[in-house]
């Protein structure tokens, strides 16, 4: 399921993917992959990404 | 006999000193540079099943080459060139799928400088495995002998390369 969530919060602070990738730790291909609902990130990498992009984990990971 | 056991001495010991000089120089490169081959959490699990699949690709090559042998009753290839042709087989399966998963390049590498040293790997391979066939030399008393392992060595290369260079092409899912 794709994490639509994730994609609007990231775009609300234009960011792009690589921008975001690279202040996670991460590749493009793995953000993408996390929008697209193609890989389950583990609890670390999602409170890194609320944390670069100042939410909580239900915000952008509960549905 | 003696002559024989001579060259066999001497190819252990020479295997041996590279096999420990190439040891060495691993665990400097490895404990020198901190940095090396950084993969984040996708791409390690995606590398994990790389190898996964690599290593049965290893086993049905194996049991392939072993039941042509009993079926055609004889080998066509020479035994030193299967062993490679397997080896380089597997790892052809592993990179394609990491190249296809995104998962070959770690993130502090640079796709360039990989790709144009691939380049220049299967570019001299393939030149060397070309000039085998020129001179004969690819196929002795009815067998491949090992100057076709260039040309697999080159082949493999290439194979990487184009799915490298695809997988750039398609990659318009973005953003």
């Amino acid at each position: 399921m794709k994490n639509l969530k994730l994609k609007s919060a990231r775009a609300a602070l234009d960011l792009s993917q690589q921008q975001l990738a690279d202040l996670v730790g991460v590749s493009r291909q793995t953000i993408n992959a996390i929008e697209k609902g193609d890989y389950n990130p583990t609890i670390k990498l999602c409170i890194d990404i609320c944390r670069q992009l100042n939410r909580t984990l239900d915000e952008l990971f509960w549905e | 006999m003696s002559d024989n056991a001579e060259f066999l001495r001497g190819f252990i010991i020479g295997f041996i000193i590279v096999a420990a000089v190439f040891a060495l120089l691993i665990y400097f490169v490895m404990h020198r540079n901190k940095e090396a081959c950084e993969y984040d959490e996708r791409q390690v699990l995606v590398r994990g099943k790389a190898f996964k699949i690599g290593f049965f690709t290893s086993i049905i090559y194996n049991y392939v080459y072993g039941m042509s042998i009993v079926v055609l009753g004889k080998s066509y290839i020479d035994q030193t060139t299967a062993f490679l042709l397997g080896i380089l087989v597997s790892v052809c399966v592993f990179a394609v799928y990491c190249i296809w998963n995104d998962a070959y390049i770690a993130l502090n590498r640079s796709p360039k400088k990989i790709m144009a040293l691939l380049v220049i790997l299967g570019a001299f391979n393939l030149v060397a495995g070309v000039s085998s066939i020129i001179s004969g030399e690819m196929i002795e008393d009815g067998m491949l002998s090992f100057h076709a392992s260039n040309l697999f060595v080159g082949a493999i290369s290439v194979i990487i390369f184009i799915t490298y260079a695809l997988k750039r092409v398609l990659k318009h899912e973005d953003e």
